[in-house]
Order: C-alpha cells, then sequence, then structure tokens
C-alpha cells in the first residue's frame, strides 16, 4: 500500500507539519483503501469527512469521487472545490442525497460525532447506496481514561469533529442490522503510527508510546479503531 | 550565471518569508536566463524536480521525536552537510545563502571551490553571537539584510558594506483580482496560527470588540499552523489556536480558518479583504504586508521589526506599538488592535486606498529587488566585490535609507 500512499504524499502541496500529522493517519488511510479496493475497485464513492490523504489516493485509484466536507478541515483548494457539499456534519448528514447513487461510501470517524444516533445514520446513508453498494464505517473506541486532546479551531489529520458519542463495537452491528445492513468484515484496526515524527518527545515518553502501539499490534481488542464492511443486507460480496 | 539557493526549507513545506523570498527570486532568475538550483530538504522522500525553470533538489530531512526533543538543530545541520556536500560537486559560480541555513560549511566551500556567496541577514546581526556565523560573514563576498535596521546591525557587527536586499513582491501575481465584500468586512490574517509572535493571540482578543462594533465582519485565518520541529519550544503550539480567547459565541462563528492554502489562492483571497493584519513582534520584514498592498488592501501591523518600514503612511495602513512579548497578551493592545482594524475597514471602503496600497508595494516589486539581486550576485562572482558596488544600489533604495 505504501507504493501507492507515498508518491501521493510526496505530490501535497502541504506544509511540513500537516504532512507529518498525515503521515500519522497513514495506518488507517492504508486500511480504508485496502478495503475499498477489494470490495469495489471503482466506481461512484462518496468521501465523508476524509482527509486530504485518503481523498487524493481513493482518486488516483480512479474512483469517481463525491465529497462530503466540514468547513475547518485542512484541506487543499483543490479538494475543496471537489467537494459537493461543505456544512457542519450534522447538516451534511441531514441534505438529502442522490437516492441509490454509490457504489462505495467511506465515512471515516463519523458515527461517534453525528449528533443522530448511528441508526439513524446508517438508515439514511444506506438509502445512497446502489443495490450492491458498500459502506466502509471507521470508529475510535471508546477507552476508560483515555485523554481526548483536540486543539480548539484546528486538527492537522483528520477534520475536527468532536465525538458527540461513544460507539461500540456491538452497536455497530446493532445499528446495521437496525438500517437494513449488515456487517460483512469488521476488524479492530491501528488508525495511527506510533508517534508523530515532528512532535518532540523525551525517550521517556517516546518509549511508552512505541511500547503501547507495540501491545497494540499483539492484543487486536487493545486497538484504537474499529472498520467494518457494510451492505445491503442481501447483498454477497467477494 | 549558474545558481545555487541553499537553504533547508522550501515552499509548499514551509511558508515563511525566506522561503517565499527564495521562490521569486529564483523564479525572477531563471527567467531571465539563469541556472538556478534551490537545494532544499522535504519531509517525503528525496527528489529533484523542476518548477517554473527552477530546478528543486528535495533531501530527505531528518526527523525523529527524540532528535526534536534533544538536538533540535541536528536535522538542519545534517542538511547543510548534505547540501555542501552537493555544492562541491556541483561548483556553482554564486551561491545566495542566508544567515539561518545552516550551510556552516561555506566559508569552506569558497576555499575548496571558489564558490562565491551572498550571505543575507533576517534578523538582526547583533542578535547572533557566534563563531561560525562571523566565519561566514566574513567569507562572504556580499552581506546584505531584508530591512533598513538589519542593513545597520549588520554594517555594525561585521564592520563591512551591507546591501539592503528586501523580500520582492511579484505585482505582476499580486493584484487585485476579487471584490472587496464592503457589507461584511474580510479581516484576513495570514500569518502563522501557531508562532504566539505572529500575533494570532492577540488578534483574537481584538475580535471581541471588532465583531462587537461590525457584527458583519469576517475573520479569517489563512496562515499555516506550526513549521515542525523547534519552534514549539519557544513559543508552543496551543497558545494561538486557542478560541476561547473570543467570548462571544457570535464572534466565533464569524471566524473562517482556511489553513495556509495554495499560493495561488493568496490574491484572491488578499484581494477581497478589507485589512490584513500582522499584529506581530519582531517581524524581519513582513512579505504578507507588501503582498496586500500589492493587492489593494490596506494593512495592520506591529511596530517592531520591518513592519515600520513598509507601513509608514496613513494611507496604506497603520502600525500598533507592539514591542515586547507581554504586549501579545496585553487587553490595552488588543484594544487599540481592534481600533486599528475598524479604522483600516474605514480606509478600505474609501475608493482611492486600493490604487495607493498598490503604488505604494511597487517599492518592492519583483522587478526591482530582482534586478538588485542580480547585480549583487553577478558582482559576487565576479571575485572581489567594491564597497562602491554594494553602495552602487537602486536609487529608490538609497533614497529611502
Amino acid at each position: 500500500m505504501g507504493a501507492t500512499i507515498d508518491p501521493v504524499m510526496d505530490s501535497l502541496a502541504v506544509t511540513d507539519r500537516v504532512y507529518f500529522h498525515l503521515k500519522w493517519t497513514e495506518p488507517l488511510v492504508a486500511e480504508l483503501v485496502r478495503r475499498a479496493v477489494a470490495v469495489k475497485g471503482a466506481g461512484k464513492l462518496l468521501l465523508i469527512c476524509p482527509n486530504e490523504t485518503l481523498a487524493r489516493v481513493l482518486i488516483k485509484l480512479g474512483y469517481d469521487a463525491d465529497i462530503w466536507q466540514v468547513p475547518h478541515a485542512i484541506f487543499s483548494p483543490q479538494l475543496r472545490e471537489q467537494a459537493v457539499k461543505s456544512a457542519a456534519l450534522d447538516e451534511l448528514l441531514a441534505a438529502p442525497a442522490p437516492v441509490g447513487g454509490y457504489d462505495l461510501i467511506v465515512m471515516p470517524f463519523v458515527l461517534e460525532a453525528a449528533g443522530e444516533d448511528p441508526t439513524a445514520v446508517l438508515s439514511t446513508l444506506a438509502n445512497c447506496l446502489k443495490q450492491d453498494g458498500v459502506l466502509l464505517v471507521a470508529v475510535r473506541l471508546p477507552r476508560p481514561g483515555r485523554k481526548v486532546l483536540q486543539p480548539a479551531l484546528a486538527s492537522l489529520s483528520w477534520p475536527l469533529l468532536p465525538a458527540t458519542r461513544t460507539v461500540t463495537v456491538p452497536e455497530i452491528f446493532s445499528a446495521s442490522r437496525q438500517a437494513g445492513l449488515k456487517v460483512t468484515r469488521g476488524n479492530h484496526v491501528i488508525s495511527r503510527t506510533a508517534t508523530i515524527s515532528s512532535q518532540p518527545m523525551a525517550l521517556a515518553e517516546w518509549l511508552r508510546a512505541v511500547a503501547v502501539h507495540q501491545a497494540k499490534r499483539l492484543f487486536p481488542g487493545w486497538r484504537d479503531c474499529y472498520v467494518a464492511t457494510l451492505t445491503g443486507a442481501a447483498t454477497r460480496i467477494p | 550565471m549558474r545558481i545555487a539557493f541553499p537553504y533547508y526549507t522550501y515552499w509548499p513545506y514551509a511558508r515563511r518569508g525566506v522561503e517565499r523570498c527564495i521562490h521569486d527570486l529564483a523564479g525572477f532568475l531563471a527567467r531571465k536566463g539563469h541556472d538556478v538550483h534551490v537545494i532544499t530538504s522535504t519531509p517525503g522522500r528525496g527528489r529533484t524536480t523542476k518548477e517554473d525553470g527552477v530546478r528543486i533538489t528535495y533531501l530527505p530531512q531528518l526527523a525523529h521525536p527524540l532528535l526534536w526533543h534533544y538536538t533540535p538543530l541536528l536535522s538542519m545541520h545534517v542538511f547543510g552537510l548534505q547540501a555542501a556536500k552537493l555544492l562541491q560537486a556541483e561548483r556553482p559560480d554564486v551561491m545566495h545563502t542566508f544567515h539561518c541555513a545552516y550551510l556552516l560549511a561555506a566559508p569552506l566551500l569558497r576555499t575548496m571551490t571558489g564558490t562565491p556567496y551572498l550571505l543575507h541577514f533576517v534578523l538582526n546581526a547583533d542578535w547572533t553571537d557566534h563563531k561560525a556565523l562571523k566565519r561566514q560573514a566574513r567569507s562572504a563576498a556580499v552581506l546584505a539584510g531584508v530591512s533598513r535596521a538589519i542593513v545597520d546591525s549588520v554594517e555594525t557587527q561585521f564592520a563591512r558594506p551591507s546591501a539592503f536586499l528586501p523580500p520582492p513582491v511579484d505585482m505582476n501575481f499580486f493584484r487585485p483580482n476579487r471584490g472587496k465584500k464592503r457589507s461584511d468586512p474580510i479581516v484576513f490574517f495570514p500569518g502563522d496560527l501557531a508562532d504566539a509572535r505572529k500575533g494570532g493571540g492577540l488578534l483574537l482578543r481584538a475580535w471581541n470588540r471588532v465583531h462587537r462594533e461590525c457584527p458583519r465582519a469576517v475573520l479569517v485565518l489563512g496562515g499555516p499552523i506550526g513549521p515542525v520541529g523547534w519552534l514549539p519550544f519557544e513559543f508552543g503550539y496551543e497558545s494561538v489556536v486557542n478560541l476561547d480567547l473570543v467570548e462571544d459565541a457570535g464572534a466565533r462563528a464569524a471566524i473562517e480558518l482556511r489553513g495556509p492554502g495554495d499560493l495561488d489562492d493568496l490574491p484572491a483571497w488578499y484581494s477581497e479583504a478589507a485589512v490584513t493584519v500582522l499584529p506581530s513582534l519582531d517581524e524581519a520584514f513582513g512579505m504578507v504586508l507588501t503582498e496586500s498592498l500589492a493587492c489593494g488592501t490596506p494593512v495592520i501591523a506591529g511596530a517592531s521589526g520591518g513592519p515600520s518600514e513598509i507601513v509608514t503612511h496613513p494611507d496604506v495602513g497603520a502600525t500598533i506599538p507592539i514591542m515586547h512579548s507581554s504586549d501579545l497578551e496585553s487587553p490595552a493592545m488588543a484594544d487599540r488592535l481592534a481600533e486599528a482594524i475598524l479604522n483600516a475597514i474605514d480606509l478600505s471602503s474609501r475608493t482611492q486606498t486600493s490604487q495607493r496600497c498598490r503604488e505604494w508595494a511597487s517599492q518592492w516589486s519583483l522587478e526591482r529587488v530582482g534586478m538588485e539581486e542580480e547585480r549583487l550576485l553577478e558582482a559576487a562572482s565576479s571575485g572581489s566585490v567594491s564597497r562602491a558596488q554594494v553602495a552602487e544600489q537602486d536609487p529608490a533604495f538609497e533614497r529611502s535609507r
């Protein structure tokens, strides 16, 4: 996947700090791209609140992409122009979208930030899928005692979508079922690299970050993110 | 001439004045038929590209959390060594380097390969007191400064004449190309949001009053959000991107974060703004101010450093006396800034302002500064540069000294 993502990273006209924050998100970007290619190699794609790398890689792979983006996302002017909708998340999800228009919808970290409950969000988006369409959902998993450090105004990695709820894995299954979708594949994934290369760290802090990352690799249940592939209840995918 | 610009960071990865200055001067010299090579570093993979006739070599950059914590300058020095190796092989006719380019081997290169260089200061020379820089200054064919105050400090520190070489503004590229929104005036902040010295925090404080008195005004934040590495140690990342400084929810809603965008966006962003604000402390020059003026938009800036040499006429804006770091957090200074912004919104609505601003910016036009750059590099590459050659500046520059 590096062979696909690296040339895109090299061509991004972003500042060095944004570059390193995007690099930090590469494990999840790679996972979503891998799954997208596996389930739908081409077609009409809806990206809801992607970051720059995810959007560019999927566009480069030939998808005909519509982008819905929130206004404060750090997004290049070219992609901002390509965004068919730009509004607060709940407005994006509430506005009518083409029924049965998309082969694939990819939505990282949207479910936990939406004002509506996951069942309502998934139901709305299920209507936008073609009959054999696929929905890729990435959710940050709740962790007891986890400190969420979000800058007040901007996020350089993923668009800033403050979580309004926690979404657990059983809730994803149950919300999908109620929305007429089924989870055909779901995995705990590591959403980011151990550290951001540009972020200064003392030795103890760095060792801790690397150790935690290694532990996540060994124990999937400790991973910070869950990615689910959802299809219509009657759809079979390869 | 074969001209090299070695500098650690470059567009698009860093968008400060020096990088822009190199970008514009390199392009100008390439258009004049010179063979121009920018040697820089990249957070990604090393590569060579060509843009607008300028060859750009991106050397891979060292970046690691431990490195930034324990030896934040190591990455720059490693770049200096890599660049020196490349320059030794390439042997350009002349180099244009900066005092902060970490090219400590420049004097050695001059001895080994005979490559003369112009050493450009973007900070007061008396702020820097280390031997390596003094050696660089002694071996330089030409010394130059981006502001008149810096030129004076270089001449005092090194007892040598120094040329005045301000960053240029490309008047063809930066021109009014979008109408101003008179009913919803835009206050544009193009500074780095994470660099407290740029005064973003002071502007957010001032925004409370600006919004109260001009509720339809919109604050557009169009700067980058921090370079990597060393800067957070000095200034902190989180200090500016803090909307809590804006008390009223309505005032917060009237803030638009655009981020740095693309170079091609800037003329429109400046043009549509009623005023560009850079309430910074110790600004070396203030390139965004001349760009804004070229787009017909008045400016408000901190009075310390370069802006005090740019904003010297009330027709084009005003400066406020930000002279100490405590001023950046002072409610009284925030109030002065708010008042200056409100006055500038009024100024921008006058019919002659746009034209007057553009005329004013032409003092720093790329054509004028680029010719001066070419003259100085030619003098440097000819071997020895006389005091008279350095002093033989564009009369407009000399008049204003």
